[in-house]
């Protein structure tokens, strides 16, 4: 209509990925993609997980297929969740739920959480009474980093491996630990890779790109996840695409996993060039790492817990501190948070991380949403207000 | 080269027109459905009143509710931009700008060259805009004038809590039905408090604190200008034409792009 106008939006260079596609696919598909169906076939098992403070390799170990829960990645309708969850529990929690009571994730043989928040504790408590997946387990996952909090999340840690073996009637040994450590830790170095073209003036792919290749990373067994994640990275290293932006903008907050979303910003004309989520940076920011000599199962224990940290961490500081960093490498003119209503932790740290970002001259736009959503009308309207305002800054 | 703001608001769609940083003409007119026909009607108004040609050479930048959507328009801009180049044309002291609107409210922090320094906005819920006073005013079955003065005699304001529009319209039935009924006045002047205190809190967040300016359709509303100085504890800016601001800076945006394209 008016194409002198969205000349910031124009990718004339712009040749579509190949690789792409097939995480595109999965995504599409998900749970009834070739490979979760192969799984089935072949009598193994799929487990869902829900949060980053499970660790992922013990489930892997164990030789099961570990799938993240995400409920629906977009806005739908949610009857059944709000006739068991009440309005205050964020609508990540009653999606997950809604999609559970429909069966959605019927083919799940199991189900890992964490007690990380009141949202994750009371959709687990509704799961176990009313989902019926043959096998729960919540893990207890400190607030703090002491020592003590660490050896009572190694304890965690423990029961949960045990719980598992005894329910799938196994041992894991610790090679095998120390196989899915190295599996998963190849795929934590390939997404930094990719991370590292995000840093580029003009990135080869864009932020709701790179959110279909994380959705599919955690649809896909790891293996074929890394193999395909490789021949990415290859196309994108002889790739010509270039994108630009009226800003580079960096996304804070809980989950995040529709595409759309970054896509309604990208749309307004800013670069999504790197994240603060669960379902991003916080998912692979850090790699495990055994010391000589040390049992997996400690080494694991240590890096979930230290990892990039969720707002629930106490004191905030280190996960301020990280996002300062993020900003920084990636060179982001604003930040965009992101948060789900009645999040409790992300909303109440805001003010501070606010204050923070200011102080180091960034921005920040808060946008409170229903999980899934994919941006309205209203959402751009204050992207467009937001890039309008450090445009006139720069 | 005419410069042409337009702001397609909930209500009304406002036109402002200039030549070279000179203003010619503004003009209000009702916002029909579609952001296009009222855009155009409002646009062809506006030029017949400077006597211009039906298609003159012309850059004209939207802003609002439905700028999206209008074909000929050149450029579409956020309205916290355009309130703070608006603000700066007409009242150039000011540094912040409130903007009561029909359906929502904003505050923007603006620099002396009317940049946006940081903005606060409210437009889920009707609360503190124009439409809940237009809402209060048939539920009293009193005018604005009428209200205003009322308002003036009260010796306190009665109690509205409510952050919805919805329940603090109930909570304003209840005083209206209490036996014995609480006084008009106080009714209005407690009306007046609860869109003010929602003012200053917008105000607090974003730290606008001083020199701050009053624009959108209730700054024409007195009673209510009077309650908010009186809670924020300073004197507000009230331009002439405070409804016509966002479309002023739209137009005033107009002609800084006309200024970059003859600079290229």
């Amino acid at each position: 209509m008016y194409d002198h106008q969205n000349k910031h939006n124009s990718q004339p260079r712009y040749t579509p990925l190949k690789t792409l596609e097939v995480f595109k696919a999965v995504n599409r598909s998900f749970p009834h993609t070739d490979e979760i169906n192969h799984i089935h076939d072949q009598g193994g098992k799929v487990f869902g997980w829900l949060c980053t403070y499970v660790p992922e390799e013990i489930l892997h170990a164990a030789g099961i297929l570990p799938v993240r829960i995400t409920g629906y990645d977009r806005e739908t309708d949610l009857d059944d969740g709000n006739a068991y969850l009440y309005m205050n529990n964020c609508s990540f929690s009653r999606s997950c739920l809604q999609m559970g009571l429909t069966k959605e994730y019927a083919f799940l043989d199991g189900v890992v959480g964490g007690s990380t928040c009141d949202g994750a504790r009371r959709l687990f408590d509704l799961w176990r009474q009313y989902i019926g997946t043959p096998f729960h387990h919540v893990l207890t996952v400190p607030r703090k980093y002491t020592e003590n909090a660490h050896s009572l999340y190694l304890a965690e840690v423990e029961m949960f491996k045990t719980h598992l073996e005894d329910h799938l009637e196994i041992k894991i040994t610790d090679e095998e630990l120390m196989g899915s450590i190295e599996l998963y830790n190849q795929t934590r170095s390939l997404l930094r890779e990719l991370y590292n073209h995000r840093k580029k003036p003009n990135p080869p792919i864009s932020g709701s790109e790179v959110m279909e290749v994380l959705d599919a990373c955690f649809r896909m067994p790891k293996e074929s996840f890394n193999h395909h994640l490789k021949k990415l990275l290859q196309e994108l290293d002889g790739s010509q695409n270039a994108y630009s932006g009226r800003a580079r903008l960096m996304l804070s907050g809980s989950v995040l996993a529709n595409p759309d979303f970054i896509s309604s910003i990208e749309q307004q004309g800013g670069l999504v060039v790197a994240d603060e989520l669960c379902t991003s940076t916080r998912y692979w920011g850090d790699m495990v790492e055994v010391q000589p000599g040390e049992p997996p199962l400690k080494a694991l224990a240590r890096r979930y817990l230290n990892n990039y940290p969720c707002a629930r961490m106490f004191p905030s500081e280190e996960r301020f501190r990280r996002i300062i960093e993020t900003a920084r490498e990636f060179k982001v003119d604003g930040v965009i948070s992101e948060i789900i209503r009645y999040c409790v932790p992300y909303s109440h740290d805001l003010p501070l991380l606010t204050k923070r970002l200011a102080d180091i001259n960034i921005p920040v736009l808060s946008i409170d949403l229903e999980y899934g959503s994919s941006g309205s009308g209203q959402i751009a309207t204050r992207v467009q207000a937001f890039l309008e305002m450090i445009e006139a800054k720069k | 080269m005419l410069s042409i703001g337009i702001d397609i608001g909930s209500l009304t769609t406002k036109t402002v027109v200039l030549n070279n940083g000179r203003f010619l003409a503004s003009v209000v007119s009702e916002t029909l459905d579609e952001a296009e026909i009222s855009a155009q009607v409002a646009m062809t108004k506006a030029l017949e009143r400077i006597d211009a040609d039906e298609d003159p050479l012309r850059f004209v930048v939207t802003t609002g509710a439905g700028a999206k959507g209008v074909s000929f328009s050149d450029r579409s801009k956020a309205i916290t931009t355009c309130l703070a180049r608006g603000i700066a044309y007409c009242v150039p002291e000011a540094r912040a700008v409130i903007d009561i609107g029909a359906e929502s409210s904003t505050v923007v922090k603006t620099n002396e060259r009317g940049k946006v320094l940081d903005w606060a906005n409210h437009d889920k819920c009707a609360a503190g805009t124009g439409i809940f006073l237009q809402q209060m005013a048939k539920l009293m079955k009193l005018s604005f004038e009428e209200m205003s003065e009322l308002s003036e005699t009260a010796s306190k304001g009665a109690d509205i809590t409510g952050t919805c529009a919805v329940f603090a319209e109930s909570e304003v039935i209840s005083h209206v039905h209490r036996v014995p009924p609480t006084p008009m006045p106080e009714i209005i002047l407690g009306i007046y408090l609860s869109v003010s205190s929602r003012i200053k809190t917008m105000c607090k967040r974003i730290g606008a604190n001083e020199k701050i300016a009053l624009s959108g359709g209730v700054a024409l509303h007195k009673g209510l200008v009077r309650t908010l100085e009186k809670e924020i504890g300073q004197p507000l800016f009230v331009p002439d034409d405070p409804v016509c601001v966002a479309a002023l800076g739209a137009a005033v945006l107009a002609g800084e792009e006309i200024q970059k394209e003859t600079a290229q």
